[in-house]
């Protein structure tokens, strides 16, 4: 069974990249004007994806901590622990970049990113690709389309986004397992 | 089976909590509902409670919180 932080990912986080997906499909025409339509419908795209796989990392955060605290005796402790991992959470105001996930999950008691790592060789990949997407998220919210910050591309083709999204899938998965593992050999418990 | 007042939202955003904080209980006010993700698909509150060291945000269960 997975968190519940991942079958919302999987079901209404998905149904809304879906529907921008679906968006892009349905432009219509040819010619430049088409081809800047499916620029601006990809940019937003991108954006949509890293917000929704940062409210994704955000809400398993979340539910790791809360499956901490209630282990934590006396209760009046629970609100004071609570601050502690909330402090300076990263996910609260940045982007799901790697480092940022690194820094709000390692509070939690584990090396995380060597974890997800473990899981998979592929993983290596799929940390470049979020770092890519959350560029490319940051050009686009900032109007400054540097090439040499986006892997020498000037523009974003739904493929390279499928390919951000694909790693967010997978990520997701690894980071929900790789969590579980950890709280279930520390509260002595399965979280899900 | 649950009653139309167990179904409610039990806290809105906006409103002033009471919870214990260590030794203390501090009031804190509801500033997001971040849903049913806590343990057993509890619901989970952030609230943002002014401390001797300016404020400070954390997440609770309702069953922890107090209406103020």
């Amino acid at each position: 069974m997975p968190s519940r932080s991942l079958e919302n990912w999987r079901t209404k986080r998905t149904d809304e990249l879906d529907e921008i997906e679906t968006a892009h499909t349905a432009i219509g025409g040819s010619g430049r004007g088409r081809r800047y339509t499916v620029q601006q419908v990809n940019h937003a795209y991108v954006v949509l994806l890293s917000s929704q796989f940062q409210g994704f990392c955000r809400d398993l955060h979340s539910e790791c901590v809360d499956h901490l605290l209630q282990v934590i005796q006396p209760a009046s402790l629970q609100a004071v622990l609570s601050a502690e991992f909330m402090f300076h959470r990263m996910l609260d105001r940045g982007n799901p970049t790697p480092g940022n996930l690194g820094n709000d999950f390692n509070r939690l008691g584990l090396e995380f990113w060597r974890e997800v790592n473990r899981i998979s060789r592929r993983n290596k990949n799929r940390q470049k690709y979020l770092e890519e997407l959350n560029d490319w998220r940051n050009a686009i919210a900032h109007h400054d389309f540097d090439p040499a910050k986006l892997g020498g591309r000037k523009t974003l083709t739904l493929e390279r986004i499928r390919r951000f999204r694909n790693a967010c899938n997978a990520l997701a998965t690894d980071f929900d397992r790789v969590m579980a593992r950890h709280l279930g050999t520390v509260t002595g418990s399965n979280p899900w | 089976m649950a009653t139309r007042s167990q179904k409610k939202r039990p806290f809105g955003i906006g409103d002033k909590v009471r919870l214990s904080f260590g030794n203390r209980i501090v009031t804190g006010t509801v500033v997001e509902d971040r849903g049913r993700i806590g343990v057993g698909g509890r619901q989970l509150f952030r609230i943002i409670v002014k401390t001797g060291d300016g404020e400070r945000a954390l997440e609770l269960p309702a069953e922890k919180l107090r209406a103020a």
